[in-house]
């Protein structure tokens, strides 16, 4: 079952969804610039990129995660998203 | 942990960015600048390639098969995710599986049919003998991506698998993934290198290789408290983990690593199946401890182990040594009075097994008394002083070496004390860490239950199934390993304690004639504590004529179904010593002990203190093809 979430993000790498093993697309949506990153693994630790770094999106997209991956999300100014 | 986004910076040619690796995925890829970008089939793009497809921005690239995307842009970042828009292996159930076999399977069939064909045709039919290969080839890659099917691969989680890159990110993602949704991970052909590895089964999983010799993993820990595969629990050591599985591996040392290469505490019903190991000498390449439950099926052992000589030969000085003679002499000044009692291994050749001395009286320093005549002439031979001894007391953690051999480098190496603890009323050994070196006094992790003069030591062995803890509930019990094979390390190739352990084939064998190289050893394999029973068929266990089986401690019933070629030396092939009430070593037959040598060599081969019954069958010894022997012989 999907649910929408929100989060602020800054100048670091937050957390904002995981992956499940049937592939379900996550949409995220921001009231601003931001960037994101991937990670996979069981455990969730931060990106070994820079923040600001990685994929840079204005306003929304939407992305297909797999079990054991892990979505970041950063941005220059802290900046609302919208996350399901 | 891998981080899938990936950051790079392009140059003016062509780098790799993603790689579908037989799989469907969707490539996320944003470019801080004007780059270009084409797509190959497994290599880089054509040379005619002049230019690629334009992007300074992002973009979404499906690739799939053996494709790859290419990039080129001097000085610019490209961020590249690879997305799976494919529904995960860990998914696919064991039907989707065998459908995937069946297509790949029909597909090879149909194109061995189709090739058979053109061969008929060849001449006429180049046609169809390239489209027989075009099938072939996409049977191929079908049956390749069936196998990945079966489970996810390093280069998933952005492993490189080239013996260069460190790839010990992505092959702990790899685990993790693998142990976190209890599945097998399928290891590819390839050289992973990592430092260290966390394997602990927190559920249960496996690993699978292609072979022992294909799909490697390379330990680059220079670390000597390290272990480069780790199945112990990160934190809590003595958490027994879920059953694990591995298979078809090897595991190798890159120069420079101490760490032990394979560590495994409180394993509970771990299968290791034909799986190689191989080290440099120096350090231990497979230490288990406490485990229940665990079978090994062809296991072999290369290198490893590590020995410290009580005094070193100086170059060019060689020995020699007249059959029938008791008298040794050196070509250089080499003996002192210290010498009596150490032992000297000599080589005749590159080709004869090496035998081993005693001295037991000093005449000059180049002459010396040894303990027994042999048949054979020595002259001029390279030779080795045997390991160095020390001695303890009682409640004291240090310990104090005949002769100043260690350095700061041997702190963190795990040793055996012979005879210098206790369980119960009877001696065993004290196993330790060296933590202090000072000149001849070491400091050890643990006291000395009992005085120790001149004590035999066994520093990282090869193979490390001892243990210091003897309560019921916590040593090794049902080690079941069909196929142990322990060669050409340096030292003690194996130690081993626990209950009811059984080897059903099992092999020791040092360095043989290059022993002397390789430094000579007192202790082949140490067995001590057996209770319950500790039996197989040991083939070869001190053949090279260099160590010998030192059975210790409570019980020590050790059954060896078979032994052969075995030489005499001054040291015992096999002694008991210090062991408890009921001890005995059962050595069904033994083939060709002594040969060679006379009489009473023949009896030393088998010694005990008075403490245990050694008992064998003994056939093809000189002018007696057939006898029973039941001997309890004193010390020497």
């Amino acid at each position: 079952m999907a649910t929408t979430q929100n989060f602020t993000v800054g100048n670091s790498w937050t957390r904002i969804a995981s992956g499940r093993a049937d592939g379900q697309v996550v949409k995220i949506e921001g009231a601003g610039p931001f960037n994101l990153a991937v990670t996979v693994g069981a455990k969730s630790i931060p990106p070994d990129i820079p923040p600001q770094t990685g994929h840079r999106v204005t306003g929304k997209t939407d992305l297909p995660l797999v079990a054991a991956q892990h979505l970041w999300a950063s941005a220059a100014t802290p900046t609302n998203l919208t996350v399901t | 942990m891998a981080s899938a986004t990936k950051r790079i910076i392009l140059s003016s040619g062509w780098v790799k960015i993603a790689e579908a690796k037989g799989r469907e995925a969707m490539a996320m890829i944003d470019a801080y600048g004007a780059v270009q970008l084409a797509v190959a089939d497994g290599e880089p793009p054509r040379g005619d390639v002049a230019s690629g497809h334009s992007l300074n921005g992002s973009m979404m690239w499906p690739v799939k098969g053996a494709e790859i995307i290419w990039a080129r842009g001097a000085g610019v970042a490209v961020s590249v995710t690879l997305l799976k828009v494919v529904p995960e292996f860990a998914t696919l159930d064991s039907a989707a599986l065998k459908v995937a076999t069946a297509s790949a399977q029909a597909v090879a069939t149909a194109a061995a049919g189709a090739a058979a064909t053109a061969d008929a045709k060849a001449v006429t039919a180049d046609n169809k003998a390239t489209a027989a290969d075009a099938k072939a080839t996409e049977a191929q890659t079908v049956a390749a991506n069936a196998r990945r099917a079966a489970g996810p691969i390093p280069q998933e989680f952005g492993a490189v698998g080239d013996g260069v890159t460190d790839d010990t990110a992505a092959m702990q993602a790899w685990k993790d993934y693998v142990v976190s949704n209890s599945i097998t991970g399928m290891l590819p052909t390839g050289r992973y290198r990592a430092t260290a590895l966390d394997m602990y089964p927190y559920q249960s999983y496996a690993i699978r290789g292609d072979g022992d010799r294909q799909s490697i993993i390379l330990i680059d820990n220079p670390d000597r408290a390290a272990a480069g595969l780790k199945f112990t629990h990160p934190s809590n050591p003595s958490t027994r983990g879920r059953p694990y599985q591995v298979s078809d591996i090897g595991v190798d040392a890159m120069a420079g690593t101490k760490a032990c290469l394979i560590e495994d505490r409180y394993a509970g019903g771990s299968k290791w199946n034909r799986v190689r190991v191989e080290g440099y000498h120096g350090s231990t390449g497979v230490r288990m401890e406490k485990c229940w439950n665990v079978d090994i099926n062809e296991m072999s052992v290369w290198g490893c182990g590590h020995n410290v000589v009580a005094k070193t030969v100086p170059e060019g000085v060689t020995f020699s040594i007249a059959a029938s003679s008791t008298t040794m002499t050196a070509s250089g000044p080499v003996f002192s009075a210290d010498d009596v009692g150490r032992t000297l291994t000599l080589a005749i050749n590159s080709t004869a097994t090496p035998q081993t001395f005693q001295i037991v009286g000093y005449t000059d320093p180049q002459t010396v008394t040894v303990g027994a005549v042999r048949k054979l002439n020595f002259t001029n031979a390279p030779g080795s002083f045997g390991g160095v001894r020390g001695s303890m007391t009682t409640g004291s953690n240090v310990l104090t070496l005949e002769a100043d051999v260690l350095t700061s480098d041997d702190i963190g190496r795990k040793i055996y004390v012979v005879s210098a603890a206790l369980n119960g009323s009877i001696p065993r050994p004290l196993p330790a860490i060296i933590s202090g070196v000072s000149g001849t006094s070491i400091t050890l992790s643990a006291q000395a239950q009992r005085d120790v003069a001149l004590a035999e030591l066994v520093f990282d062995p090869a193979v490390d199934f001892g243990d210091a803890d003897f309560s019921v509930n916590e040593r090794t019990n049902d080690l079941y390993c069909s196929g142990l094979h322990i060669e050409r390390h340096r030292g003690c190739g194996l130690v081993l304690t626990g209950y009811n352990m059984s080897f059903p084939s099992i092999k020791v064998h040092a360095s043989g004639h290059t022993a002397i190289n390789h430094l000579a050893s007192n202790i082949q394999m140490l067995a001590y504590d057996a209770y319950g029973h500790m039996d197989g068929v040991f083939s070869q266990v001190v053949s090279s004529n260099v160590g010998r089986i030192l059975a210790t401690g409570q019980d020590a019933p050790l059954s060896l179904s078979w032994m052969e070629t075995m030489l005499t030396h001054d040291m015992p092939t096999i002694r008991m010593q210090d062991c408890g009430d009921g001890a005995a070593v059962d050595i069904g037959t033994i083939k060709g002990l002594g040969n060679g040598q006379n009489q009473n060599a023949m009896d030393g081969c088998l010694s005990t203190d008075g403490s245990g019954l050694i008992m064998a069958r003994l056939i093809g010894a000189p002018g007696q093809s057939y006898r029973r022997m039941n001997v309890v012989i004193p010390t020497p």
